[in-house]
């Protein structure tokens, strides 16, 4: 063997072993910071309560029990833990966020960055998605079916969109990254050249949605899974909205969310940030959330399945479906990368009792 | 700060500094084993043929070019080899290791999708070979991704001839592609952890059978999306398996020809470095310079049409095989890493300056 094919040979190695190593390292990292997470998060429900605490010495041991037996390890009780002081009660059947990140999603999603290009969507899922005014993918523009479109063209075409339009880019989540834009004031030297955008026009929402709030488009986040039956089911249904002036109806951004039972009504109060404040009712119009019926339910349903039928390399996704004016439903945004559970587990679950 | 907050802010910490260190030194490292890689090649390419081009004088050309395109000198052994390929020093040619490690990471986004060859159906229609079976992880879907129960397994596979070719997502070149005997296939022989697509044997064009009858023989057609958006033929190559070989990559043996944007050969057949230089085949006798490869010009319109549906890879290999009735079919797409430095080497500089601004 010559010396460079030696070195190939030995530097390949090394290069293998350094990223075997850093796996390993990351894997430990993330479990221990999501653990972490679920110790602080146990904290702040007991602070709220005023230090009442559910997870005693003897419930700890039986929930590292039951953690031992059924993911084979003690380690992942803290999120169990959490969910317990949550709920008030341990339930068997959660799935704890470290065993789902970490050891779930890999295997069960493959392709999921897929999903963070939102740029896509409309070739993926065709007219369930918002067609595009237009997109910006690698520095070039496009319209919805990626026919080259020049700048002097795209604002022509803006026009036609009435006063608004909302642009989205590539790789943001959760609302961020997610603007609205007075068309007579777009100037694509505002954008990042680095980035891709999608413009879509701005949603008129169904009148019956706007009610939970005015300012932004409320939308229906449902998950699908796929069984080891291969059926697909939805696990968790639940609705989310605005509050105040806020033009997006993200948690983060300061969003409520109430669950949402199989034939689509509102079956919870509404919760905000990780679930300690809930209301009863709409401090501003006054209706009771428990027993609402969300039109356009059992559409969006039926069409996420049929959206998930269509990308089946992952066995969960997360779907935000709006309801426009017209009582049609449409898809805001798909995650099949880390679609959210753990506000939703404690509060509502076990959504995966039986399935996994 | 609570315990928990501490540990949260060290463990976060402790993870983004242990991934920059990772990457900083596989960054450092692919380079070094590109760079390696191209110094050995040069080796055995020197003593394959008994000559050398790269004298201590063209070196220093081409280290001073390095400078001046690069700002670095160690893009020397990839310029060295394709020197020592062609005779002559270009340029503007591109190493391979700006080319792997600097250009195609800013210009192929979801290069991955290429890896599922599970999707290519899904993704092109009929270009692609519509497939018998999809199997991801163990689960069996037609060509729709609708499920597909047992029973019915054994029936599409019934209807597809006597044997089909089994390829997994992930692999390229040949690699994961085995040919099955229908009557043969078992669901055991797959790993329940991988995908697969099982498609029909592609019976080739008479004309392309006469290049390898044992081999389905693919066009490599590189396409680049440039600056101002047109969908630019890069280069084009009709390859060949050689012998019994079923396949027709050049690490197996197997030979191509290049193409001009019209189909037309012409260069004589080559193999691993563009050596050989065989003028006429060994076996039909014919001369390859002048052939024209039939459905061509389909097999180049449809490449364009592809790559214009999936803007976000600026460069994409093809491999396309003529069917018997003349037809176009994609056997594999690349956007991960699509090979360019043969042709780089033999043909180039493919590339104009604009092309490659960063």
């Amino acid at each position: 063997m010559n010396r460079y094919k030696f070195l190939v040979k030995s530097l390949g190695r090394t290069r293998n072993s350094i990223r075997a190593i850093n796996e390993r390292l990351q894997n430990r990292l993330n479990h221990q910071l999501s653990r972490a997470n679920a110790h602080e998060l146990r904290r702040q429900v007991v602070e709220a309560r005023n230090g009442k605490t559910i997870v005693d010495r003897t419930l700890k041991n039986k929930i590292k029990e039951y953690a031992a037996g059924r993911f084979g390890t003690p380690d992942y009780w803290p999120w169990l833990a959490y969910y317990a002081e949550m709920r008030g009660e341990f339930l068997e059947g959660w799935l704890p966020i470290d065993y789902y990140r970490f050891h779930l999603l890999p295997k069960w999603n493959q392709l999921s960055e897929v999903s963070l290009y939102k740029t896509y969507d409309y070739q993926l899922f065709g007219d369930f998605a918002v067609k595009p005014v237009a997109v910006k993918i690698s520095g070039q523009w496009y319209d919805s079916d990626y026919e080259p479109l020049s700048e002097g063209h795209l604002s022509e075409r803006l026009k036609d969109y009435g006063d608004e339009v909302v642009i989205k880019t590539d790789g943001g989540r959760g609302g961020h990254d997610t603007k609205f834009v007075a068309t007579h004031e777009f100037n694509t030297d505002q954008l990042d050249v680095n980035s891709n955008y999608v413009i879509q026009p701005a949603i008129k929402q169904y009148e019956e949605m706007a009610l939970f709030s005015g300012s932004s488009v409320n939308t229906i986040r449902i998950i699908t899974f796929r069984t080891d039956k291969g059926s697909l089911k939805p696990v968790l249904t639940y609705l989310r909205f605005g509050r105040g002036e806020s033009r997006v109806d993200n948690t983060s951004s300061g969003g409520l969310y109430a669950n949402i039972d199989s034939s689509g009504y509102i079956c919870s109060d509404a919760y905000r940030g990780m679930g300690l404040i809930t209301e009863e009712k709409h401090p501003e119009h006054g209706f009771v959330y428990k027993g609402i019926k969300i039109p356009g339910f059992a559409k969006a349903v039926e069409s996420c399945v049929a959206a998930h039928k269509r990308f089946p390399f992952t066995r969960i996704i997360g779907w935000d479906v709006c309801v426009e004016a017209t009582g049609e439903v449409r898809l805001l945004e798909w995650n099949a990368r880390r679609p959210l559970i753990w506000t939703l587990e404690p509060l509502f679950g076990p959504h995966f009792n039986g399935l996994i | 700060m609570n315990r928990h907050k501490l540990t949260r802010k060290i463990m976060g910490r402790l993870k983004t500094g242990f991934e920059v260190l990772n990457h900083v030194s596989v960054h450092r490292l692919n380079y070094k084993i590109s760079r390696n890689e191209a110094k050995e090649r040069r080796l055995e390419l020197i003593r394959l043929s008994g000559r050398q081009h790269v004298d201590r004088k063209m070196m220093a050309r081409i280290k001073t070019n390095c400078i001046k395109r690069f700002g670095d000198t160690s893009y020397w052994p990839w310029l060295a080899l394709y020197t020592e390929m062609r005779g002559e020093f270009f340029e503007e040619w591109i190493p391979v290791d700006y080319y792997r490690f600097k250009l195609l990471p800013a210009w192929n986004q979801l290069s991955e999708v290429s890896q599922h060859k599970s999707y290519d159906y899904w993704l092109f229609g009929d270009f692609a070979v519509q497939p018998v079976l999809i199997v991801l992880k163990g689960e069996y879907y037609d060509s729709d991704f609708q499920p597909v129960k047992p029973k019915r397994v054994i029936e599409l596979l019934s209807g597809a001839g006597q044997e089909v070719v089994v390829k997994a997502d992930g692999e390229n070149s040949g690699k994961g592609t085995v040919f099955v005997k229908t009557s043969q296939f078992r669901p055991c022989m797959l790993d329940n952890s991988s995908n697969y697509v099982v498609q029909p044997v592609v019976k080739q064009h008479p004309d392309l059978a006469r290049f390898s009858e044992n081999s389905v023989n693919s066009i490599r057609i590189t396409t680049f999306l440039t600056e101002d958006n047109r969908v630019k033929l890069l280069h084009a190559n009709q390859k060949f398996g050689r012998g019994t070989s079923r396949v027709d990559n050049l690490g197996t043996g197997g030979l191509f020809v290049r193409l001009d944007e019209e189909g037309r050969v012409v260069t004589g057949a080559m193999g691993d470095y563009g050596r050989y230089g065989e003028e006429s085949h060994l076996v039909g006798g014919f001369q390859y310079k002048g052939t024209v490869i039939p459905g061509f010009r389909d097999a180049l319109e449809k490449c364009r049409l592809a790559h214009r549906s999936f803007p976000y890879t600026r460069i994409v290999g093809w491999d396309v095989a003529i069917d018997y009735t003349g037809s176009p079919k994609l056997l594999e797409w690349n956007a991960r890493r699509p090979g360019i430095w043969v042709d780089e080497a033999l043909f180039g500089p493919l590339w104009e300056k604009r092309d490659i601004l960063l």
